[in-house]
């Protein structure tokens, strides 16, 4: 398999290296689980990837507090929605964070067997 | 995390290659399963949750169903985020489910139904509908995980947990 990879360090960048590569076969990169995954099983040549786990935007990766309403950016990460105070006035927000990485303190609910909520 | 923010009804802030910015409802970003409404040039840059608390504690929570605890789609979820006023009626509710549907389903109706009815006094027959009305929203399929029939008896059960 043949790729490129780009990494923008900013969000014009990032929009710059999207134009570029409008007219060939693109995709974004992050965490790349997903990316490897599907890659093993279905070859894409020519493939460009736009990595994003080196962009540096504050605007991406910080949430901000604005007149509208509060601003999570798109690669914030789940550690940084756990200590915002801000955000802590939406518990349902706050209780679905421990549901995806177990990083917080209230436990999901699971259908193991023994742990008997009666919805089972 | 998604279901939580259709409860919360947020917008999705998307950018294009041009750094045109245009808003959808989270409700409406996801359309079927891993699709979105994003274009080729487009990329979602933020997501934004509007705010219009009174001070008073919302009845807020998600609730996952699944085989296990980490790392693992839910079989069943549901978030809910109710606000009311300090006499306990309820001024706003957003009510989203996930795994029983193509896409996460705002139960517009269950939340409409909340609308104006005091927290602290709602009924058996109350709640039931409530659940019946989520529910409608719910149309599950059967995989190796869980049947069609287990997902919509779990949903109903935890709809009625919320109270």
């Amino acid at each position: 398999m043949n790729f490129n990879t780009i990494s923008p360090l900013t969000i014009t960048e990032l929009l710059e290296a999207i134009k570029l590569n409008q007219n060939n076969h693109f995709r974004f990169g992050a965490g790349y689980t997903d990316l490897i995954l599907e890659l093993q099983h279905q070859d894409e040549n020519d493939l460009t990837i736009i990595n994003l786990a080196k962009l540096n935007d504050n605007s991406l990766k910080n949430t901000s507090k604005t007149n509208l309403g509060i601003r999570i950016g798109a690669l914030s990460t789940m550690a940084n929605i756990l200590d915002n105070n801000d955000l802590h006035v939406f518990p349902v927000l706050i209780e679905a964070v421990p549901c995806l990485n177990r990083s917080g303190k209230k436990p999901c609910f699971t259908t193991n067997k023994g742990d008997g909520y009666y919805w089972r | 995390m998604s279901c939580a923010l259709v409860s919360l009804n947020a917008l999705c802030e998307i950018i294009n290659s041009d750094g045109n910015i245009r808003t959808v409802p989270i409700v409406d970003f996801f359309t079927g399963v891993k699709t979105t409404v994003l274009q080729k040039d487009e990329f979602l840059r933020s997501v934004l949750i509007p705010t219009n608390s009174n001070g008073i504690e919302p009845v807020s929570g998600f609730i996952k169903i699944g085989n296990r605890n980490s790392m693992e789609i839910a079989l069943v979820s549901l978030a809910f985020h109710i606000t009311h006023d300090d006499k306990g009626v309820i001024n706003n509710a957003g009510i989203s489910i996930g795994s029983v549907a193509k896409t996460i389903m705002l139960a517009e109706s269950a939340s409409a139904f909340l609308k104006g009815k005091n927290i602290n006094q709602l009924s058996v027959d109350d709640t039931n509908q409530f659940a019946n009305l989520i529910l409608n929203y719910a149309n599950p399929i059967s995989d190796i995980r869980a049947s069609a029939w287990y997902r919509k008896q779990v949903l109903w059960n935890i709809s009625k947990s919320i109270f």
